[in-house]
């Protein structure tokens, strides 16, 4: 299946040629469908399928796992080798007559019963090694198999796996770093542009993301740094990515507006997450803080110039990341002095900084980042009215006065929304 | 490389590194030393939970005194506990960080819990915490049982008595371990065979 986001653009470059006379009406659907504008029927055909054949898979399990404690042992490891076996052979027997859908499906049976195996081996001799190990094995089982054959299908089911082993190490077994999760993920990221499959890509990026929370949270909580900090820090982080979507952007990366749009979303997310937090949780900045945040900060402040230099960012779009890197950088010094005129100065820019996030939606005609930053415009000014009205108004005359606020709020907000989105997609067909 | 070829490669690695766990385990359960543990009561409530076996033996608890060699003692360390045969039953004599190549028979496991005491100095102050004892997980503490058979199980161990009942143990030469056979009144209750 090609890409969507490429499809999509293709569709409306189409409707402006054929308005502008450069191609045939009666050609457009044919030219959409050598492009792939109609293979998402046999896509969902191919997801059920996965699902159908996953399904029947755990019901043979199941009926196997309730008798399967009072066999023999040897009959036990036959069942196990055999349907592994099985499903590795039906896997290879339909790609060979291209029934690639159903092929990648019972393939990725075959993955899901090299783990199961390894389970149920593991309790039929009692194995207590140091458990996560058998998730990294099933996980690498997996990341070979999506590799060599190739197979989407099962280096998604890779990247759940091993996301899954690291979560175990991070947070079960409080593993401050768990750095070897990295030689994984770059390969896994590899094989997903080998494949040009996009939703691997916004896999990978969301398995880096997790991965980042995790470790940070570990490595924060090592180093003693207090709850504000951590989260500080976390706004510096997502800021940076922001940056550097527009360095990769400038490289031609051809997934940069994927890395933005989560690293937008996070960044906000996060930035509002400090109003909410007491001031008595910031710790003090430790050295440690300081010093990362700080690099972090200079490095984002660097991929944003970078941007604007290479024109992928306009200079407001720098300007206003590295205010906001700054901004953030100083919040745990100033939060502690001053609060409630600290607290409303960084609300009043965390509100520019969700209106410029819209203009950026709009300039790059990325309607994903466009929403997200007017969901972003509207918690906050809900979080403010709620914050503002509350301790004005008691009991009913808070309600009244509230809810006709907000339906008064989401009107001219969609109106706003709309209009600038019919504003974009104007402005991409003349 | 034709898509069966990859597919033979892939599952003939699949099946190495299965069979590599199998091999490991059932060498160890043919080749290694037996010694034989003493079960100690659990708690007051089932011995069996579902269809798997939780035991408790007595060499899950260990005297500080015996770690001496320990600089440093702390939760999920590795120890290898050196031991000889007491009235029929294996018993700890010795805890090292590191395998005594010296000993015979030698079990590996993990420090789960720490516990220390602080006793009184003799000018009736308090003196520096000392270990007083530690809790070990040698892998051996749970095993599945056929489904429906665990509750059976459960009363023939408690009609004849935790002093009846032998766990078989195969042990080998780097400290790992295998439970081989329980045994009842001298009777195998269960048996790990590959047949």
């Amino acid at each position: 299946m090609k890409n969507p986001f490429y499809l999509r653009q293709l569709k409306r470059d189409l409707e402006r040629w054929i308005e502008q006379g450069l191609v045939d009406p009666a050609n457009s659907d044919a030219i959409l469908a050598s492009a792939g504008l109609g293979s998402g029927n046999r896509s969902l055909a191919n997801v059920l399928t996965t699902l159908g054949v996953v399904l029947l898979g755990f019901a043979a399990l199941s009926f196997v796992a309730a008798n399967f404690w009072g066999i023999p042992k040897i009959v036990q490891l036959a069942i196990l080798f055999g349907a592994m076996w099985a499903a590795f052979g039906v896997a290879a027997w339909l790609l060979n007559r291209e029934k690639s859908g159903y092929g990648h499906a019972s393939l990725l049976l075959g993955v899901a019963l090299f783990g199961v195996n390894i389970m149920l081996i593991g309790q039929i001799y009692n194995i207590s090694a140091h458990w996560p190990n058998g998730i990294l094995t099933w996980g690498l089982g997996a990341l070979l198999t999506a590799v060599l054959v190739p197979s989407r299908t099962v280096l998604a089911a890779a990247f759940v796996i091993l996301g899954i082993w690291t979560g175990v190490e991070s947070i079960g077994f409080e593993e401050p770093l768990h750095w070897p999760y990295l030689i994984a993920w770059g390969v896994m990221v590899v094989a997903a542009h080998r494949l040009n499959w996009a939703p691997g890509v916004h896999l990978a990026i969301l398995s880096l993301i997790f991965w980042l929370l995790t470790n940070s949270w570990q490595v924060a909580q090592l180093l003693d740094w207090g709850e504000g900090e951590t989260i500080t820090f976390f706004a510096l982080l997502w800021a940076t990515w922001w940056a550097v979507s527009g360095v990769l952007a400038a490289l031609s990366y051809e997934h940069s507006r994927a890395v933005e749009i989560y690293s937008a979303a996070l960044f906000l997310i996060a930035f509002f997450l400090l109003f909410l937090v007491d001031p008595n949780e910031f710790g003090g900045m430790p050295v440690s803080w300081t010093v990362s945040a700080t690099i972090v900060s200079l490095v984002g402040a660097a991929c944003a110039v970078a941007a604007y230099l290479r024109k992928t960012f306009r200079l407001i779009d720098a300007s206003a990341l590295i205010l906001l890197l700054v901004a953030a950088l100083f919040y745990p010094a100033l939060v502690g002095a001053g609060e409630s005129a600290v607290q409303w100065l960084y609300r009043a820019l965390y509100l520019g900084a969700a209106v410029w996030a819209v203009s950026r939606g709009t300039n790059v005609d990325d309607k994903a980042l466009t929403n997200i930053a007017f969901a972003a415009l509207t918690v906050e000014i809900l979080h403010i009215y709620f914050g503002a009205f509350a301790t004005l108004l008691g009991g009913a005359a808070f309600f009244f006065v509230a809810g006709i606020g907000l339906i008064g709020l989401s009107l001219v907000l969609e109106r706003l929304r709309r209009r600038l989105m019919a504003a974009a997609d104007n402005g991409a067909s003349s | 490389m034709s898509t069966n070829t990859k597919l033979l490669l892939i599952v003939v690695l699949m099946t190495m590194v299965l069979g590599r766990m199998i091999f490991e385990k059932e060498w160890l359960l043919a080749t290694g030393t037996e010694i034989v543990l003493k079960l100690e009561p659990r708690d007051p409530r089932s011995l069996f939970r579902g269809d798997y076996m939780r035991l408790t033996y007595e060499i899950d608890q260990l005297d500080g005194r015996l770690l001496s060699d320990f600089n440093d003692v702390a939760e999920n360390d590795t120890i290898f506990v050196a031991g000889q045969s007491v009235d029929g039953y294996w018993t700890a004599s010795s805890a090292t960080p590191t395998h005594p190549r010296s000993e015979e028979s030698v079990l590996r496991g993990r420090i789960e819990r720490v516990r220390s005491k602080t006793p009184d100095c003799e000018d009736g102050t308090e003196c520096e915490p000392e270990l007083d004892n530690v809790t070990v997980r040698y892998g051996l503490d749970t095993f599945f049982v056929a489904e429906g058979t665990g509750r059976a199980l459960e009363d023939r161990v408690a009609e004849a008595g935790l002093e009846n009942v032998r766990v078989l143990v195969r042990v080998s030469k780097n400290g790992s371990s295998a439970l081989k056979a329980m045994l009842i009144n001298g009777e195998p209750v269960y048996e790990n065979r590959l047949f």
